[in-house]
């Protein structure tokens, strides 16, 4: 069991960016926090805005529920993570809001919204309350980029059928009106279904491969 | 004997457990308003920045330029940055969904027209507006400095198809059902409703403020 934890602390970094993105993504694998995944990605800039403010929430709190780890009372545990989590997302937000001001205007209430994420909570309950700060912190940052790198994705494809842009850049010349569908949360849901099993298919077929390979 | 000890040791758990909690409170709550004491100025700064940049909007068939002056006022130039002259910020007792009136005058002193911010509630968070008001007290324009609406739906009172309604307008259309009626985008009643009422509030408002001047 030593051996175990000893041989998973010792990952490489490489396989945990990996697991972050792909194998354990927040949003393609576990499906947390779609509430502002299907509310943010109206486009690429705004769900890397948002994926980028989740992760610096989720390093903060990360590092600080493990510095805290022995201190916090196992019975309040939950209260004090909120208790944390939130005053982080606080700053955070005061921080967009003071030098980021068109981010603030495009992501507006969803910024302290990300108190209640779960991905945060379940972060600092699964990995952060059982394992050192520097670990934990790069838990944050793996499982930040991963939700990033989902919202990013999600964000740019809504926005190229949609709107016919990449980054609020006309793509099509004008020639091509969008499809406003993929703008509501309607459209959302759509795009975030069709990326999971776009995901889903390429790894079965790599492992597949892998197998064939053995 | 055995009982006292058991509820001495209740209590100090929880007082223990209660102090912990204060303790990473008082941390957060020192955290944050560390913070809020660096971006205060700044955001305080970026409101003043957009509505400035609001009111040049609304003037800029007039050729004038508004900007933040160092006081943390306006200040009106020509596109030359010539001054050309004054918004005030007007000291007095204003309606409760008011939240600042300006005049703006030119070189002479003349009253140029008047502007009024508001910012009411929406579907989702608070809207601030610029409402415009010529020295007649019929609306110039009106602006919408920031919302926070859902896109495609709330957002459509950015439209000019919208704003341009209350165009030349001295009186408001919350008057009459009908008339409000008239008004309201469908599918965004949640965000069309209260603006609609903020803009006729802000005409009210310069009416109360202004109305024997204008009449004189």
């Amino acid at each position: 069991m030593t051996n175990e934890k000893q041989k998973t602390n010792k990952r490489s970094l490489f396989s945990r960016l990996i697991e972050g993105l792909f194998d354990q993504n927040p949003i393609l694998v576990q499906l947390l926090g779609t509430c502002p995944t299907l509310a943010t990605s109206t486009s690429a800039k705004n769900g890397i805005g948002m994926g980028l403010s989740a992760t610096a929430v989720l390093i903060l709190s990360n590092l600080l529920i493990s510095l805290l780890r022995k201190f916090i009372p196992k019975q309040v545990r939950i209260a004090a993570y909120i208790v944390i989590i939130s005053g982080f997302v606080t700053a955070i937000e005061l921080l967009i809001k003071a030098f980021l001001p068109s981010l603030d205007a495009s992501l507006g209430l969803f910024i302290p919204l990300i108190v209640v994420n779960c991905i945060i909570l379940a972060r600092a309950e699964a990995y952060a309350s059982k394992n050192p700060p520097l670990d934990s912190m790069l838990d944050g940052l793996f499982m930040g980029l991963g939700f990033t790198f989902a919202l990013g994705v999600l964000g740019a494809v809504r926005e190229l059928i949609g709107n016919g842009t990449i980054w609020e850049i006309d793509v099509s010349a004008g020639v091509y009106p969008g499809i406003s569908f993929f703008t509501q949360p309607a459209g959302a849901f759509v795009t975030l279904g069709v990326i999971i099993a776009v995901v889903n298919a390429v790894k079965a077929f790599i492992s597949k491969r892998k197998e064939g390979n053995r | 004997m055995e009982n006292k000890s058991k509820s001495q040791s209740t209590f100090a758990y929880i007082a223990l457990t209660a102090l912990k909690l204060l303790v990473i409170c008082a941390f957060i709550a020192t955290l944050v308003a560390a913070v809020n004491f660096i971006t205060k100025d700044r955001i305080a700064y970026n409101q003043k920045m957009n509505t400035a940049s609001a009111l040049s909007d609304i003037y800029s068939s007039d050729g004038i330029i508004f900007s933040v002056s160092e006081d943390g006022g306006y200040k009106i130039t020509d596109r030359s940055g010539n001054p050309v002259g004054s918004c005030e910020n007007v000291n007095a007792e204003l309606d409760s969904d008011v939240d600042a009136v300006y005049i703006i005058k030119d070189g002479n002193g003349e009253v140029f027209g008047y502007c009024v911010k508001t910012s009411p509630m929406g579907f989702k968070d608070e809207i601030d507006l610029l409402v415009a008001v010529n020295p007649d007290l019929t609306i110039k324009d009106v602006k919408v400095i920031s919302l926070s609406e859902t896109k495609g739906i709330g957002d459509k009172i950015r439209e000019r198809d919208f704003l341009d309604k209350f165009k030349g307008r001295k009186e408001g259309f919350s008057q009459s059902a009908s008339e409000l009626k008239s008004i309201i985008i469908s599918g965004a009643t949640r965000t069309s409703e209260p603006v609609t009422i903020a803009i006729d509030s802000a005409l009210a408002q310069i009416g109360k403020m202004f109305g024997e001047v204008a009449e004189a």
